[in-house]
C-alpha cells in the first residue's frame, strides 16, 4: 500500500518529535494554490 | 510537488523514514516565513532536533532529484556534526543511485573527506577526489581539489 506524507504544522512540536525518532525536520514552506 | 513528486512511493518513504515532516503555509504565517528567510516557495530546510539548520533548497524538484538533494542533506548534517560513516553512507547514496544528479560533485567532496577521515588515510580522500578531477572537471568542486593534484 502506498505510503501518503502526513505533514504536521507545528514546528516546535515537531522539533520535540525529531528528538524522540532521531530524525530531522523537513520543513517546506508553501502556500495554498490560489 | 504534491502533483508529481510527493505521492512517488520511493519519495514518501524516503521522507517519512528520515524525516519528521511539516509545512508552513506562507499565507497563513507571515512571521514564521520571514523568521526562516522564506522569500519565494516552494522552501525546504533541513533541520537537526534542536533546531540547527543544516540544509535548504528552494524550488520544484522532480522526484529523483528531491531524493539527491535529501540525501546529500543527510549525509552533510551527519558530516557537520562530524558523525563521518553516517555522512559517508549518505553520500555515496547520492553518488551511487543519483549519477545523473549535478549534486554528485559535490557529495563526492565530503565523501572523499569523511572516508579520510574514517580512516585516518589522506589516499582514501584523494582517491574519490580523483573521480571529481576526472568526471566533473569544469565543476566548482573540481576547483576545490585541484591543490590536490599538483
Amino acid at each position: 500500500m502506498a505510503q501518503e506524507i502526513l505533514w504536521k504544522d507545528d514546528i516546535a512540536s515537531s522539533l520535540e518529535e525529531a528528538k524522540a525518532s532521531k530524525k530531522y525536520l523537513f520543513l517546506e514552506f508553501n502556500h495554498a494554490p490560489k | 510537488m504534491d502533483a508529481v513528486t510527493y505521492p512517488q512511493e520511493e519519495v514518501a518513504r524516503y521522507i517519512l523514514d528520515h524525516f519528521v515532516p511539516v509545512r508552513i503555509d506562507t499565507d497563513e504565517q507571515p512571521e514564521l516565513t520571514q523568521k526562516y528567510r522564506s522569500s519565494w516557495t516552494p522552501t525546504y530546510l533541513i533541520l537537526g532536533s534542536d533546531g540547527t539548520e543544516y540544509y535548504r533548497e528552494t524550488g520544484y524538484l522532480p522526484p529523483r532529484e528531491l531524493l539527491a538533494h535529501l540525501s546529500l542533506a543527510v549525509g552533510r548534517a551527519a558530516f557537520e556534526q562530524r558523525n563521518f560513516a553516517e555522512a559517508a553512507k549518505h553520500l555515496a547514496t547520492v553518488v551511487e543511485r543519483y549519477g545523473e544528479s549535478e549534486l554528485v560533485p559535490e557529495a563526492l567532496y565530503f565523501l572523499g573527506v569523511s572516508k579520510n577521515k574514517v580512516s585516518g588515510k589522506a589516499d582514501e580522500r584523494r582517491e574519490v577526489w580523483k573521480r571529481i578531477k576526472d568526471q566533473y572537471p569544469k565543476s566548482d568542486w573540481a576547483k576545490k581539489v585541484s591543490f590536490a593534484f599538483e
